[in-house]
């Protein structure tokens, strides 16, 4: 088993690559034999490392120091085309969060920019929780300029962190687009629901995949892992809101 | 008071001109600015031609911090209580990623960077800005640093390439506004 772990924290294995060595080494044997590395009644030990697995549209890479666990998710990012097979591989992993239940732990982005009182209502009528959400403005040299804002308790959207964020000198100019992604917590069985609105392009939830997965593989500290997507909107925009708008 | 660093391990060409400026909002928040952030041809040149394989890519670190006992000067005695509020960049596809630092009791370092290194222009100016609000009963005496580093993008971000400069701002009630300039500007 000790060969299994020191493989499995290398990186080098899949979900299911690490399901045939396991049932190899059962059929083996390895398990039954007299001193096994795990004992029936005991958690198997924390891995730390480094850890990565890959998907059908997405991978990611994962780190374990032993007092934090860290992942980044990646995806291609290249084309319409690919960005679409993302949001539909993430409308199917929505199906699994929901089965489980519980909280899911979500990115949004949304098909363009929402003002500060339309993201208020679209965060009300999901019960969604944020923990930052990212405006859009456009710095006085024409150049897109990138706001993130905390939620405050029950406040989603602070409008006296929007107004002081656009009184900076360096902002003062700029021009307000509005609120495309958002980042919080939000009842599972939601997910669905969210996923379909029209107003809705990506729900992403593969951080809560992400930490299943390191579970699975014992990595240490996975429930609390610091999962990292990037959302696509930048890339949207590169390539014209208008390709995203149905 | 502004104390100033250059790591002897600094690599030309990376290190960005620019400036850094600090400054009190209100009695219990602080904004911290690197502004005119510019990155020279070649250091853009390194850049793309060192990132690729392992991701490493420019970051702008920032660090808050309370004073401790032995006041600014002393990093290992000063304590974290800070929340960021906002956080502002006009670097291509800016990621931002908040932590605790080291020890630390609250999320007091704040790392901005740009997502695809690719996209970088030279001779553009960038900023990077954070406020910081105290959470506890003190005031906003403490000090903030701002550093520039090329860091690892997709894994723990421990590991750094390079450390090519570091700036700390030290604030009092009193102090109001101060200014620094990078290497270069």
């Amino acid at each position: 088993m000790s060969v299994f772990y020191s493989i499995c924290i290398r990186g080098k294995m899949t979900l299911v690559t690490t399901l045939i060595i396991t049932l190899l080494l059962t059929a083996c044997g390895e398990q039954a034999g007299s001193q096994p590395a795990v004992s029936l009644n005991q958690e198997p030990a924390q891995q730390t490392g480094r850890h990565q697995a890959s998907f059908s549209t997405w991978s990611y890479q994962a780190e374990a120091d032993g007092s934090q666990t860290q992942a980044t998710v990646q995806y291609n990012y290249h084309s319409v085309e690919a960005l679409k097979s993302y949001v539909s591989e993430n409308k199917k992993l929505a199906e699994q969060v929901a089965l489980k239940g519980g909280v899911a732990d979500v990115n949004v982005t949304f098909r363009t920019y929402l003002q500060p009182d339309q993201f208020r209502s679209w965060a009300k009528e999901n019960n969604f929780v944020p923990m930052q959400s990212t405006l859009r403005i456009i710095m006085s040299d024409g150049k897109r300029g990138t706001v993130w804002i905390a939620a405050k308790s029950e406040d989603v959207l602070p409008q006296q962190h929007i107004d002081a964020a656009l009184q900076s000198s360096s902002t003062k100019e700029s021009v307000e687009r509005g609120i495309y992604t958002t980042r919080g917590k939000v009842d599972a069985t939601k997910l669905r629901g969210m996923a379909d609105d029209p107003r809705v392009f990506l729900v992403d939830v593969t951080p809560n995949i992400v930490r299943s997965d390191l579970k699975t593989n014992n990595i240490d500290k996975a429930d609390t892992a610091e999962v990292k997507v990037v959302d696509p909107f930048w890339w949207m925009e590169d390539f014209g809101l208008g390709n995203f708008s149905s | 008071m502004i104390y100033n660093y250059t790591d002897p391990n600094s690599v030309s060409p990376i290190i960005p001109g620019g400036k850094m400026i600090g400054s009190a909002r209100t009695s219990s928040q602080i904004v911290a600015s690197a502004k005119d952030i510019l990155w020279e041809p070649t250091a853009v040149a390194w850049l793309k031609a060192n990132t690729t394989s392992d991701n490493y890519v420019p970051t702008i670190v920032f660090h808050a911090r309370k004073q401790g006992p032995e006041g600014c000067g002393n990093d290992a005695n000063s304590n974290g209580s800070w929340i960021s509020t906002y956080v502002v960049s006009n670097l291509p596809n800016p990621q931002f990623f908040k932590k605790a630092e080291c020890s630390l009791r609250s999320e007091n370092e704040l790392r901005i960077y740009p997502y695809d290194v690719n996209q970088l222009q030279s001779n553009t100016r960038y900023i990077a800005e954070g406020v910081w609000e105290s959470t506890d009963s003190v005031p906003y005496d403490g000090f903030i640093d701002i550093s520039n580093y090329q860091m690892q993008r997709d894994t723990l971000n421990n590991y750094t390439a390079h450390k090519d400069s570091m700036n700390k701002f030290c604030y009092t009630r009193a102090s109001g506004t101060a200014t620094t300039t990078w290497c270069r500007n």
